[in-house]
């Protein structure tokens, strides 16, 4: 027969919480269960890496295909991201090559009207450029952290299942303490 | 995953945007009409005399006068507030005539060729 007992690891205030307590709990309500399961080490393999915890845990197609996904998923953020800020400096240099032409003309400089007009194409030009790119950006970022965290959900759907494992954190607040207990069993 | 969807947030609000950025908005400017009939009307051995016609003056600020090298490439020669050029000191076959309105916007160039009378 299994004794156990509990160990309060908590504090106990008859003070007004402080605005960083609602943090803390906050903290500590998501990362208990992630510590609860991690158990053989394949949650925390895909936390750092998508894929290595699917393949530690034997589904070796599956890992493929999240490591996959998310390296494609990461270089094109990359070659994207880096697409988008060409692009936007290119739409602020015509921007400003624009801006000078006109104060030229309040200065008495002259400029012609086909360099106005080739400037302010080039600027809109550009900026449905930076738009396309940014809509590109933004996509292959959505679907690194939909990889990342469908790879987490997977990893933790195939946890295996210990009927001697219990969540062995509680968290017990109201608005005048909060109680952290460790349970152990032996 | 809370923490996965807020870093995802985070991290798509604190990249670079372009949103912010307007475009320059061009202001109604005065345009004059492009010069037309570019006649060379004297050659002589070092100067030209030129002649146009402009359909509206009114918002004509001043003239620009180009001359062309044999590659079309045009080089700035003179300025005139006058509907004609006269002792255009460069010596070449093809001459561009250009007018800048009031708002110092320049019109396009309008070619004419130095033929010997």
């Amino acid at each position: 027969m299994r004794n156990s007992f509990q160990k309060t690891l908590g504090w106990a205030t008859k003070r007004r919480p402080a605005r960083w307590q609602p943090v803390v709990l906050v903290s500590l309500c998501a990362l208990l269960p992630a510590q609860a399961l991690a158990l053989d080490g394949a949650f925390y393999r895909s936390l750092a890496i998508p894929g290595t915890g699917q393949a530690h845990q034997g589904h070796m197609a599956k890992a493929a295909v999240f490591a996959g996904a998310a390296v494609l998923s990461g270089v094109g953020l990359t070659v994207s991201a880096v697409q988008y800020n060409q692009a936007v400096d290119r739409f602020r240099r015509e921007k400003r090559a624009l801006a000078a032409l006109l104060d030229g003309l309040n200065s008495g400089q002259v400029a012609s009207i086909e360099e106005i007009n080739t400037r302010d194409a080039a600027m809109r030009a550009a900026l449905d450029d930076a738009d396309t790119r940014l809509v590109w950006r933004n996509a292959f970022l959505i679907s690194l952290v939909s990889v990342y965290t469908l790879n987490i959900v997977d990893v933790i759907r195939n946890q295996p299942h210990d009927p001697d494992v219990a969540l062995r954190y509680s968290i017990d607040a109201n608005r005048e303490r909060v109680l952290v207990t460790r349970s152990f069993r032996f | 995953m809370i923490m996965v969807g807020l870093a995802g947030t985070v991290l798509l609000a604190a990249c670079s945007r372009h949103g912010d950025d307007d475009l320059v908005a061009i202001p109604v400017l005065v345009l004059a009409p492009a010069p037309d009939s570019v006649v060379v009307t004297t050659i002589s051995a070092t100067e030209f005399d030129l002649t146009w016609f402009v359909s509206d003056p009114s918002n004509v600020l001043f003239y620009r006068v180009y001359g062309s090298d044999f590659f079309g490439n045009l080089f700035f020669a003179d300025s005139t507030a006058q509907n004609s050029a006269t002792a255009v000191g460069v010596l070449v076959p093809i001459f561009g005539v250009s007018s800048v309105s009031t708002d110092y916007v320049e019109s396009s160039v309008t070619l004419g060729v130095a033929t010997i009378p």
